[in-house]
């Protein structure tokens, strides 16, 4: 005999914890502490009776839900509600284990799990859901017995039907919950770090660069990009996703470029990707270096091939881009003014480039005498110990030598500006991890990158990455080494990548997309267009399904039907005797003396013979004297 | 959570149905008595048991938290009529909370099972003296011998008794031969007659009903008349249900 409130606390401790573990990052240190020595307290205590009784469960409550209210205002909500409720989870568990209260508790806990969700919108949330729902409906059924039938003391066969109904219902509710996940509404991003991102510190590309404003740059690895594509040459891996024209002060910001452009064609490969972006602060959308168009979602194209996405979104989003790599952006005629405006402050060495690389006669020349100029300064690419302040790229050129693409970049813009040639930064990312698993680049947000585009007449904006004339910059910015550990990490990130896809981007948009493709699909049919191929196969498949149930069900045996058969092949191999209908058993085997035939037959008939179905036990005894009886013969 | 919600409660109907539930009730039920009945319940799904199913019978119920699939229970319940008289059961309601305890579904379960409620048996005050409607109340002798009461003591054979009163396994194991002594028959027969009896009708139903009972316990032959009816003396157990049954139904308007 088991006792089902025993079973539904071992099940209520294990929901607390599963609400607990992905709110914790979040939770102040106390509640953060509390709630798992709460548990541990009500495992301990409660095995001796011991609880907190409800009046000063309910003044406490109350305390911690004021405590926590004064907490809350426009910019903070969702933290003091977090903490609130792992306060509340507290309380209950050291409360009374009434079958109302393990509800309650087991409630919160996914209510915990919801919290988490505020913060936090990963795959692993899925894990944590189908577990606390296995444990919710199994606890669900315990407490309706504990409550409606308080003495019902089950053994072990009674239990496992109980709990294997229980676990049968989220299972038969899986066609029901897949077909609300397309009705639903959802979000895609977490709530409150989708509402506390806005002007925060969000991952991504910044809108301005200022040289000399760091001493090292973002070694995040968190992905921010991932890119469904075939995987194309490391050489051709820049990522557009911002473009910086104008000095201002000491920083390079973005004006709207004067003038219309169009992508050459048809140099350079076509790839199309399918893009999924992180939230983050971008305001345009990246892809492949060069854009030619985007779709998937609204957007806009500028000049130099930056999309605007036409409605402001913060969150997660899915579209597609048709890139050509090798091309070229043409734009016949610029506003040379706008493009060789300087900045200020520039360092005497670097106008002593320029000037020299003035005297060419075009601006091609002028191009390679620049680049021949940073060559020979012997510059090598690092992200630590960066030279800072308002004198960062004098030190950067001709004292450390050494800098990461920012410094490389504007020095280069300035060094051709300043000998005339129009040039502008292009702000992205470089590279990518290759995910072979499902055919996707991972780009972590340490891969931003910043590159310069220079215009030469008759050619068109062409694309120099300053930061290659540095020495080692194979080496500071080579592809990752393909470690167990990188491995590991790509695998799990293929976890998050169809996530995202299937569930996270998955939006309204797309809830229309699929009404919109059911009510055509509704419409051929009654234009009397159907897929006469389709329908037969489903219809061929829907015959199968139910002769194959219709077969198992008249083939299907009861285990007192398959224990007489085996009687039968029994009597009729080694005693020759076939089982009539008319005679009964212990006529029939009257006059065999075998003991165990003779128990076999006073088992079964003891409980078929009176319309009752043989016990587990018996089903067990019965099998065994079978074989017995079938070794003897 | 919501898809969860709505399949649970198709588990929740299914756990009703097939369903099958008799009554086996006592021989006697007497009005505001209660009594304990047999309901005969099967699971006739071969597919799933059947979970927190409650029998509903009038204001009484039985529960049964868990019922094998393709297997029966006799299940006891405890039943209470008020009224005396002819009485059908046309329908057993089934409930249940399963699987969760938010909602309670129902079903009912058609029988068609007659019986008769005798009057709740209540003595006779003991103001009112014993009711002079007897042939003859002198109450049982049980001291005086017979040829035909139960058996009293064992005594020697003396020659006189008859024969049959010999009791041979006694006397087979020892040389002399042995007698069972025999009680004399219990009490003359009696009549009861409720409208002899005072109190309002209702009251000399239950006095009679009362009495018949007493008497049959006695052992002696009790007869009644009820209206124009008359029922010979009699102490087979029958005959005495038949007599109740009459009182039960006696004047129900």
């Amino acid at each position: 005999m088991i006792r089902i409130d025993t079973l539904s606390h071992i099940l209520l401790y294990c929901a607390a914890i599963i609400g607990y573990l992905p709110l914790a990052p979040y939770l102040h240190r106390l509640p953060a502490i509390a709630l798992p020595a709460a548990i541990l307290a009500a495992v301990i205590a409660g095995s001796k009776g011991l609880f907190l009784k409800e009046r000063p469960a309910l003044l406490l409550a109350t305390g911690l839900f004021l405590y926590y209210a004064l907490q809350f205002n426009r910019h903070n909500i969702a933290i003091p509600a977090a903490n609130l409720l792992a306060s509340l989870q507290i309380i209950r568990l050291v409360g009374e284990k009434s079958a109302r209260n393990i509800l309650q508790s087991i409630t919160l806990a996914l209510f915990c799990l919801a919290a988490s969700t505020l913060f936090d919108l990963s795959p692993r949330f899925v894990i944590y859901l189908l577990l606390l729902l296995l444990i919710f409906t199994v606890s669900l059924v315990l407490l309706t017995f504990q409550s409606a039938a308080p003495g019902f003391r089950p053994d072990r066969r009674e239990l496992r039907s109980i709990i294997a109904i229980a676990l049968l219902q989220p299972l038969t509710a899986l066609p029901l919950i897949f077909v609300l996940f397309f009705i639903l509404p959802r979000t895609q991003l977490p709530l409150w770090s989708g509402i506390s991102m806005v002007g925060g510190d969000r991952p991504g590309i910044s809108d301005s660069v200022q040289p000399g404003d760091k001493s090292s740059v973002s070694t995040s690895g968190a992905t921010l990009l991932r890119v469904e594509m075939p995987k194309i040459g490391v050489e051709d891996l820049y990522w557009r996703a911002m473009v910086l024209n104008t000095p201002e002060g000491g920083r390079w910001v973005r004006r709207e470029p004067p003038g219309s452009a169009s992508v050459s064609a048809p140099p350079g490969r076509a790839v199309r990707q399918s893009i999924y972006l992180e939230a983050n602060r971008n305001r345009y959308l990246p892809a492949l270096d060069l854009p030619q168009s985007i779709s998937g979602t609204r957007s806009e194209p500028s000049a130099d091939r930056l999309y605007t996405p036409s409605r402001s979104t913060s969150g997660r989003l899915s579209y597609t881009a048709l890139s050509r790599t090798a091309a070229v952006l043409v734009e016949k005629s610029i506003n040379r003014k706008f493009y060789t405006t300087l900045p200020a402050n520039l360092p005497d060495g670097l106008k002593r480039i320029s000037a020299q690389a003035a005297t060419a006669g075009t601006d091609r020349e002028r191009l390679q005498l620049v680049e021949d100029a940073f060559r020979k300064l012997g510059l090598a690419y690092s992200a630590t110990d960066l030279p800072t302040g308002d004198r960062a790229l004098e030190k950067f050129l001709f004292v450390t030598r050494k800098g990461h693409c920012e410094l490389f970049a504007t020095a280069f813009v300035a060094a051709l500006r300043g000998a005339g040639v129009p040039a502008r930064l292009v702000g992205g990312y470089f590279g990518g991890d290759y995910n072979e698993l499902a055919g996707y680049y991972a780009i972590a947000e340490e891969r931003a990158h910043l590159w310069t585009e220079v215009w030469l007449a008759g050619e068109g904006w062409l694309r120099v990455d300053p930061s290659r004339f540095a020495r080692n910059f194979g080496e500071a910015r080579q592809q990752r080494k393909s470690t167990l550990l990188h491995r590991l990490q790509l695998t799990a990130d293929t976890l998050s990548y169809y996530w995202n896809r299937v569930v996270i981007t998955y939006d309204l948009e797309s809830q229309f997309e699929v009404a919109r493709a059911a009510g055509e699909r509704l419409r051929g049919l009654r234009q009397g267009r159907p897929n006469y191929g389709q329908l037969v196969k489903a219809g061929a498949a829907i015959l199968l399904l139910t002769a194959g149930l219709l077969f198992w069900r008249r083939t299907r045996q009861s285990p007192e039907e398959r224990l007489l058969t085996g009687l039968a092949r029994v009597l009729r191999s080694s005693y020759g005797i076939d089982l009539s209908p008319t005679t009964g058993l212990h006529k029939t085997i009257e006059n065999i003396d075998n003991p165990a035939l003779h128990e076999f037959v006073a088992i079964y008939t003891g409980a078929v013979y009176r319309d009752r179905a043989l016990t587990a036990a018996e089903v067990a005894r019965l099998k065994s004297l079978l074989q017995e009886l079938r070794i003897r013969k | 959570m919501l898809g969860f919600m709505g399949i649970s409660g198709f588990f929740g109907l299914g756990n009703l149905q097939k369903i099958e539930a008799d009554i086996i009730l006592p021989e006697e039920i007497y009005a505001g008595v209660p009594c304990t009945a047999q309901l005969l319940v099967k699971n006739a799904s071969s597919v799933t048991p059947r979970f927190i199913l409650r029998f509903i019978i009038g204001n009484c119920s039985a529960l049964l938290p868990y019922l094998p699939k393709r297997d029966s229970v006799r299940l006891p319940i405890t039943l209470s009529f008020q009224k005396r008289g002819a009485t059908v059961i046309k329908k057993i309601a089934v409930t249940s909370q399963f699987p969760v305890n938010f909602f309670v579904r129902s079903a009912t379960v058609h029988t068609d099972v007659a019986f008769t409620v005798f009057p709740r048996p209540e003595p006779l005050p003991a103001r009112f003296s014993p009711p002079a409607v007897t042939a003859d109340n002198t109450g049982p002798n049980r001291m005086k011998r017979g040829s035909s009461g139960d058996m009293e003591s064992v005594g020697l054979y003396s020659g006189r008794e008859p024969l049959k009163q010999l009791h041979w396994k006694l006397s087979a194991r020892h040389d002399e031969l042995f007698v069972k002594e025999l009680q004399a028959e219990t009490g003359l027969p009696v009549m009861v007659n409720p409208d002899e009896l005072p109190g309002n009708f209702e009251e000399r139903l239950r006095y009679a009903c009362h009495q018949i009972n007493v008497y049959a316990a006695e052992g002696r032959a009790v007869g009644l008349t009820v209206g124009k009816e008359i029922f010979a003396p009699s102490a087979n157990r029958a005959d005495r249900l038949l007599m109740l049954a009459a009182l039960a139904c006696y004047d129900q308007n």
